[in-house]
Formats: C-alpha cells, sequence, structure tokens
C-alpha cells in the first residue's frame, strides 16, 4: 500500500491545515480494505445486474460439470477413474476461470471507460482497484463452489479425507482464485478494449486448462507432452485439491507444490497490477 | 419529391456491398474470429491430446483426430453463428440499420449479406480445421464425390443455422442475455451428441437426445461422407434439419426485419 498524497502522521486526523502547506497535506490517508472493499461492491453490483455473469458464475460450471460427467463417464471409469471424484476440482477450477475471464473483462471496462483514469487522481490506496476487483472475484468464485459442490455430491463426489482437508480445499481454491485473477485484471487492463481483453483471456484459458490433468488423466496425453502436462501449474492446482479430497492421499507435497506456485505469481501479479494501474497509458 | 428519383436497387450488387460488409465485420471482431477458428483448431489439438486414449485405448490419436473432426468444424460454425446473430441484433439497436432503410438499396440486401456473409466465414471454418486435422492425420477414404458431400453438409446446416442465429438476434431483446443463454444451448447439444464419444458410451438418459440431436447427424453425415458407411440415414436427417431451420427461421427472421420498416 502506497498512502500517495500523505505527508507523516499529521495527515490521518483532520485538524485544520494552516494556509500556505501544500494542499495534498489535507488529504486523510487512504485505507486499502476500505476502498477495496467499496470498489469491490461496485463491481458485484455490476456483476449482479448481467445476466451474463450470472450465467457465467453458476449456469456455466453447472452444465459443464453435467456435460463432462455425461459424456466422459464411462470411457473414464474404463480407464479406471472414478470420474464425480475426479471432476469437481477440475470444474471448480473452470470457474476459477471463467470468473478471471470476466474480471478481465471488467478491467477493461473500467480502463477504456475512464474509471481508471478517474481513480488515480482520487487519493485512495493504489492497490485498492485490484484490490476490489479481487474482493469481488473471489465472492463470484465462492457462489460457484457453493452450487458446484452439491452437484458433485450428487454425482458422487465426495470431501473424503475429513473437514480440515476440506477447509483447505476451500482455501487452495481461494488463494488460486486470487492469484488468476490478478493475473487477468493486468491483461485486462493492459488490453484496455473489452473485447480484446475476452478474446486473449481464452487465450490463456483453452491451453492452461485444457492441456492439464484437470479433465483426464496426465498419462493420457502423448508422451512428449506428458511432463509439460504434469508440471504445470493447473495440474499442480488440481492435484493439491485432489489430494485434500481424497482419504489417506498424502496432501503436504501437492499442496506446498501447489503454493510453490501461487504465491510468486501472486506477488508477480500484485506488483504488475500496481505498477499498471501507476502508469498513464 | 424532386422529379429525380433514386437509381433503382440492383439486388446482386446490394447483396455484394452488405457481403463485404458482413465479412470485414466478422475479420474484425475477435469474438467471431476466435470462435470459427480457434476454438475448433485448439479443440481439435487439446481434445485429441488429452482424450483420445480415453475413449479409445486401443486407437491411436490420428484416430480420434478422425472420430471428432466433424463435431468441431460443427461447434465452429454454430458458436461464431451466434455471434453473426449478436451482430444483426446491434445493427438493429444501433441505428445502421435505420440508415441503411434510408439508402436506395434492395431490402434483401442487408439479411443476405448476413447469411451469404456466415456461410463464407463458415467455409473459412471447415477448411482450416481440416487443414490442421490432415497435419494431425485426418484422411479421406472415398470418391471425391463424398468428399465434396463432406464439405457440403455443414455449410448446408450452416446456413439453417445462420438463419436461427439471425432471427433470434433480431426479436431478442437484449444482446447479451441471449447471448449468454444460446451459448450454454450450444454447449449442451454440442456435447450430447455422437461427437466425442460412440452412443453406447453416453449413459441412458443421454442416448435418446443424441439420437435425435441434429449436431449428431450432421456429425454422423460427415463421417460417412469422409470413411465410408451408411450414409443415407444421417444425411437425410442432417437435410431435413438443415432445410427445416431454413423455411422456418428465414420465414421467422424477414418477418421481424420487415415489421421493424416504417418509422
Amino acid at each position: 500500500m502506497t498512502p500517495r498524497g500523505t505527508v507523516g502522521a499529521g495527515a490521518a486526523d483532520s485538524r485544520p491545515v494552516p494556509a500556505g502547506t501544500a494542499p495534498t497535506a489535507r488529504l486523510p490517508r487512504p485505507l486499502l480494505l476500505l476502498d477495496s472493499a467499496l470498489l469491490g461492491g461496485r463491481h458485484l453490483r455490476l456483476m449482479g445486474r448481467r445476466p451474463a455473469s450470472i450465467v457465467g458464475a453458476i449456469v456455466l460450471p453447472m452444465v459443464f460439470t453435467l456435460l463432462f460427467f455425461a459424456v466422459f463417464q464411462r470411457p473414464m471409469a474404463r480407464a479406471g477413474v472414478d470420474y464425480a471424484q475426479y471432476l469437481l476440482p477440475a470444474v471448480i477450477i473452470q470457474a476459477v476461470f471463467f470468473t478471471g475471464g470476466a474480471a478481465a473483462v471488467l478491467a477493461a471496462e473500467d480502463a477504456a471507460g475512464g474509471l481508471l483514469r478517474r481513480l488515480r487522481c482520487l487519493p485512495i490506496a493504489r492497490a485498492a482497484p485490484v484490490g476490489g476487483l479481487l474482493i469481488a472475484d473471489v465472492v463470484r468464485v465462492l457462489i460457484s463452489m457453493v452450487v458446484l459442490i452439491p452437484i458433485g455430491m450428487v454425482l458422487g463426489f465426495r470431501f473424503a479425507a475429513g473437514l480440515i482437508a476440506a477447509a483447505g480445499f476451500v482455501a487452495v481454491v481461494g488463494l488460486f482464485a486470487v492469484t488468476l485473477c490478478a493475473g487477468y485484471v493486468v491483461l485486462g487492463w493492459w488490453a484496455g478494449r473489452p473485447e480484446g481483453a475476452e478474446a486473449s483471456a481464452n487465450l490463456v484459458y483453452f491451453p492452461l486448462l485444457l492441456l492439464s490433468n484437470a479433465f483426464t488423466t496426465a498419462a493420457a496425453f502423448p508422451d512428449w507432452l506428458e511432463p509439460v502436462v504434469r508440471n504445470q501449474p493447473i495440474t499442480r492446482v488440481a492435484d493439491a485439491l485432489r489430494a485434500l479430497s481424497t482419504a489417506g492421499a498424502a496432501t503436504a507435497r501437492p499442496v506446498l507444490i501447489a503454493l510453490g506456485w501461487l504465491v510468486p505469481l501472486l506477488l508477480l501479479f500484485g506488483l504488475l497490477a500496481a505498477r499498471t494501474f501507476g502508469r498513464r497509458r | 419529391m424532386s422529379p429525380r428519383t433514386a437509381a433503382r436497387p440492383n439486388a446482386v450488387r446490394d447483396a455484394l456491398v452488405m457481403i463485404g460488409h458482413s465479412v470485414t465485420v466478422a475479420r474484425r471482431t475477435p469474438t467471431t474470429v476466435l470462435s470459427a477458428t480457434f476454438l475448433p483448431i485448439i479443440l481439435l489439438l487439446t481434445m485429441t491430446a488429452s482424450f483420445a486414449k480415453i475413449v479409445n485405448p486401443d486407437g491411436s490419436y490420428a484416430d480420434y483426430v478422425n472420430w471428432v473432426l466433424p463435431l468441431l468444424v460443427v461447434m465452429g460454425i454454430v458458436f461464431s453463428s451466434l455471434t453473426t446473430g449478436i451482430a444483426a441484433h446491434q445493427d438493429l439497436h444501433s441505428g445502421l440499420d435505420d440508415r441503411l432503410r434510408t439508402l436506395p438499396m434492395a431490402r434483401s440486401a442487408p439479411l443476405v449479406g448476413r447469411i451469404v456473409g456466415d456461410a463464407i466465414r463458415n467455409l473459412v471454418t471447415v477448411l482450416v480445421v481440416v487443414a490442421l486435422g490432415v497435419v494431425l492425420g485426418f484422411r479421406f477414404d472415398t470418391s471425391l464425390f463424398a468428399i465434396a458431400g463432406f464439405f457440403a453438409v455443414p455449410l448446408v446446416f450452416g446456413v439453417g443455422f445462420a438463419w436461427l442465429a439471425v432471427a433470434v438476434g433480431l426479436r431478442a431483446a437484449t444482446a447479451e442475455n441471449v447471448e449468454s443463454w444460446l451459448n450454454a444451448a450450444l454447449l449442451v447439444v454440442s456435447f450430447l451428441s455422437t461427437g466425442f464419444v460412440p452412443q453406447h458410451d453416453l449413459p441412458g438418459w443421454a442416448q435418446p437426445i443424441a439420437e435425435v440431436n441434429p449436431v449428431s447427424s450432421v456429425v454422423e453425415a460427415m463421417r460417412t461422407l469422409a470413411h465410408g458407411g451408411a450414409v443415407a440415414g444421417p444425411l437425410l436427417s442432417s437435410l431435413v434439419w438443415s432445410t427445416g431451420l431454413t423455411a422456418v427461421c428465414s420465414v421467422l427472421a424477414v418477418r421481424s426485419y420487415r415489421r421493424r420498416a416504417p418509422r
């Protein structure tokens, strides 16, 4: 957080400032959480008024869950995979991607519509614009999960590793959502145009999600591709989520590997977001 | 009114102008380019890489390319037609359509431009997907005549579907709403077909859906035209679907287009 426009502790209270002081001295100290929450509320209201984002957060993930289960359950069972248990982490990851794509479009709209320029001249925490988007995104992902987990349970998914692991499952999804959406926000600001943001969001989404072990096992891929599939971050997140929902699985290693991807990426995207917001384009 | 009247509209020339307009707009709309070319290409690559060995453990990756390619052609066509429907909606509500109506042009030109423009875009989709498919191992085992049929079947279906998309676009109250729901509906018809897996691998409740699904008919017709087999049944039912969609939806589209006329 960068307290822009403040000069030391004196600016935090509202005592009248002597004439002749720089006008910036009168501005209150920005509060990252408050500013983020305000902007997050704005994004959530915008999402709630758009049928597309409701379809994207609730209907599409449901439809994909049912379709993948219907189409590939029998072939996967032949390959020895309990697809209900296998599929739920995949569709949750996919829902996070949908949220990220929507975040990129919202971010591009803010950049194109001038809101970003307006925010830049307000005494707000510099990280609040990205923070606001991320708060809204995490809420949206939680809504998707609340819809998807019961559907998964009807199909046969179980949190078989206990309550603590289930909480870890939700926490990893949350961290993944924050990381991915931070990347997508940077992408949206860079694109600067909603249409371009949507197109580039898809360019990221398809290869990352479909060349992972999310929907099918890594062993099914061609030999030359398999090492890439096994080691890319989406696979690592899916591995962690599966370990946290499978009875008797070793959780420490997959979770640590996933964190090893997510934490540095989050730092990188956070830095890029702050830099992008700070620059005039 | 002045004695000098405007030149009589020439339907063919005006249609050509509007076809050019559709093609230009399609080329410059990222989502259209994406769903017409990128989506089927990436799905052909990734679905083959990920599910070939699951769907048929004994087959090769090239076998699955031969199996799944028709579905991806159809998906490219239906999902990009959706963007044309949206474009028709936007033209109607953004004022472009009002502007066209003030010009001395043939009344049929805007709709003809859309449908023919879609057909050109669909041809690009088929050619791009087949070209990549051949690189990945797609082969025709039939006569030249059947191969021509292989290309014609999705294009004819594409005309019917383009009419459906335009009819929906012209009648819809809001574009965004219709787009996102149709998107979900198109996923359902694409998946619950015999495109990704054989019918006996679908669950019992989905098999009758796949049986009557027009996507299955088009896919099966393309498969038999490329690799041989009983072509008559699927070919007939995909032609029935295509002409049915064209007949019903073109009437609906023209009617709602006319209704906007006096303003």
